[in-house]
């Protein structure tokens, strides 16, 4: 039982974790080093800005062929935690009196491939449990802050694919896309319970309310990028656009809205005293991906303006992809007190029913000085929340020291700053950022280090 | 399915789990256990006239305790304990002892963990000071259970005189456990 129920506490506050585990954004020393700010015409720019298609990426401007992570953390991490003895480490018992769920979880959201050169703490405080016959209260302390008041959960959407073949400007493609999004919220009851160390009361249900949804599926895109001003000049300067329409075919879909918990019965803690599982859950699912197709229309649009060394750009994607699934089967799952068991009924059948995909974009800019100076930001939401990282570098010679700074999703603010040596066509590059993991207010800093070959 | 433990304790428990190394601390009101079938409270009637003494038990009550308890190891257990007494006639004096063990059947066959005397002096309602908040030996395994049982003991002697009647009520009676954190 104490396997499972440490297990399903990592499963609870896993979901509960805003995903910090994008702050380790890159395997790249020079990005981190810069708070996660990309300077180079690669990676969400031309994700999520369809004008930098139309945008030659910039020579001389340090784009690697090649960037290679130096796992100094797995080293070190593996050294601390003997691979043949992983079974019996501490860590990951447990049974053992040195196990810690919040470090465990902690390691999954900030893998140790870099060095970890400043740990955050794990949150230790005492808990104070009162209990009598009809009251029991849960006094947290300081871990009360990690209650979520509001929604919590993860979700994004991605491209699986994309192929396709262009001509002046114009490109025609078959994308992959999906899109999953999981979000849960404490019930009142439990919010309460857990959060303002309220009593729990007899007869009283405590949930968590949840709304997960999945979906993916092929869309055809005609898109186009170009240059819209400056054209013909020996440099970059100008306005590109680009924009792109997509038919969705949706293929697979799922979604579960519902909450789950308990009630409380008569007494908390006299006599057999059960408590009552509580689930009521609408289940909806397109019936036969091979009969029906999830159906849409969407787009996206971008604009990129270059102007010496100025460089702005924002893209935005998925507008208005609204998807229509003719063939859906909806059920609902009910937990039945009488029968102590869960019983699923049909609630609709060939019905029709819709999901949207989430609006998703990228705002950046970038100002080269032409003195080794440059700086840049973006600011990216890939659906579920916003990440905004402003960065810079100056070289000096072979030399290059860069700092930057970031809002992670939870909106807190971390930093960044290291340097770099550049001899040739190979560069050794260090950079330093903080981060704070799910369980604590006080920051940690990883030092990254890699290897890029020019 | 239905869950024989309070999931509010394993919902807790988990939490509590997830605070690193802290302690967990168990306040657990036992009075709240006993006062719904009125054993929390002990009559007495010695009618002869000659000093005379006599023994009351309640019946042992079962007090629910979180589920994980049974898995941890206890730091420290403090106990608290009052009654008043409410006599009505006759002097003499009373000896209180509260019992706790795992089993219902050997509550009484142990040391009692409080034992407090009191005089009945006959000013009506009077107090019977128990313990102050009292430590009992640290990693004591009658509390690192699921359950506990609790008894009371009222050992009653009556002096010569007016019949002894009146009724010994306990007003407090309250754990302090304190755990390693390892609640599962």
């Amino acid at each position: 039982m104490r396997i499972g129920a440490v297990a399903l506490a990592l499963v609870v506050f896993a979901a509960a974790s805003p995903r910090p585990v994008r702050a380790q954004f890159s395997f790249d020393a020079r990005r981190i080093g810069m708070g996660g700010v990309s300077l180079t015409r690669d990676g969400n720019l031309r994700r999520y800005n369809p004008a930098y298609r139309a945008v030659k990426a910039r020579p001389g401007t340090g784009n690697a062929k090649l960037t290679i992570p130096v796992p100094l953390g797995l080293i070190q991490f593996f050294h601390d935690h003997p691979i043949n003895k992983l079974s019996r480490d501490p860590m990951f018992n447990p049974d053992s009196t040195a196990f810690n769920p919040i470090e465990v979880v902690n390691l999954i959201f900030n893998l140790p491939i870099f060095l970890e050169v400043k740990k955050a703490p794990t949150p230790t405080n005492d808990v104070t449990f009162t209990l009598g016959r009809n009251a029991f209260v849960l006094d947290l302390g300081a871990a009360q802050v990690l209650i979520p008041e509001g929604e919590f959960g993860l979700g994004g959407s991605s491209r699986l694919l994309d192929m396709g073949f262009g001509i002046k400007g114009f490109r025609f493609g078959v994308q992959g896309f999906e899109n999953h999004d999981l979000g849960f919220l404490l019930g009142d009851s439990l919010r309460a319970f857990l959060k303002d160390a309220d009593s729990a009361r007899t007869n009283t249900t405590y949930n968590v309310l949840g709304d997960a949804i999945v979906q993916a599926g092929l869309a055809p895109t005609l898109s186009f990028s170009g240059r819209v001003t400056g054209g013909g000049s020996d440099n970059e300067d100008g306005i590109y656009l680009g924009a792109a329409v997509r038919s969705y075919f949706g293929a697979a879909y799922f979604r579960g809205v519902g909450s789950g918990g308990f009630t409380t019965g008569d007494t908390l803690f006299a006599g057999p005293n059960p408590v009552t599982p509580q689930l009521d859950a609408f289940t909806y699912r397109d019936n036969d991906a091979t009969k029906t197709f999830g159906r849409g229309f969407g787009g996206d649009v971008g604009v990129v303006f270059i102007s010496g060394p100025l460089e702005v750009g924002a893209g935005v994607n998925d507008i208005g992809a609204e998807l229509t699934w003719k063939d859906t089967k909806v059920e609902r799952t009910l937990f039945d007190t009488a029968g102590d068991s869960l019983a699923t009924t049909l609630v609709a059948n060939h019905v029709e029913s819709k999901t949207k995909l989430p609006i998703t974009y990228v705002a950046n800019f970038a100002f080269r000085m032409g003195t080794g100076t440059t700086v840049g930001g973006d600011i990216v939401n890939n659906g579920r929340g916003t990440i905004i990282h402003v960065g810079g570098e100056q070289r000096i010679g072979m030399l290059a020291l860069r700092g930057g700074v970031s809002r992670d999703q939870r909106k807190k603010m971390q930093f960044g700053w290291g340097g770099g040596v550049r001899l040739g066509p190979l560069g050794l590059d260090v950079g330093f950022w903080t981060h704070s993991n799910s369980f604590a207010d006080k920051r940690g800093i990883t030092m990254a280090t890699s290897i890029s070959l020019y | 399915m239905k869950a024989t433990a309070s999931a509010l304790v394993v919902a807790a428990a988990l939490l509590s789990a997830a605070c690193g190394e802290g302690r967990a601390i168990f306040i657990v009101d036992v009075l709240s256990f006993i006062q719904p079938s009125g054993k929390d409270t002990i009559h007495y009637n010695l009618p002869t006239v000659v000093a005379f003494s006599a023994d009351s038990f309640i019946t042992p009550q079962k007090v629910s305790l979180p589920p994980g308890l049974g898995k941890s190891s206890v730091d420290s257990v403090q106990v608290t304990a009052a009654a008043v007494i409410e006599n009505t006639t006759g002097t003499g004096s009373i000896q209180f002892q509260v019992y706790f063990s795992k089993d219902s059947a050997n509550v009484y066959t142990t040391t009692p963990y409080i034992t407090a005397n009191g005089t009945i002096s006959g000013t009506q309602p009077s107090t019977v000071p128990l313990l102050p908040p009292t430590s009992v030996s640290l990693s004591d395994s009658v509390f690192n259970a699921d359950q506990l049982w609790v008894g009371v003991h009222a050992g009653i002697a009556k002096n010569a005189g007016a019949d002894l009647v009146g009724r010994v009520r306990l007003t407090t009676l309250s754990l302090r456990v304190v755990l390693q954190d390892k609640i599962f």
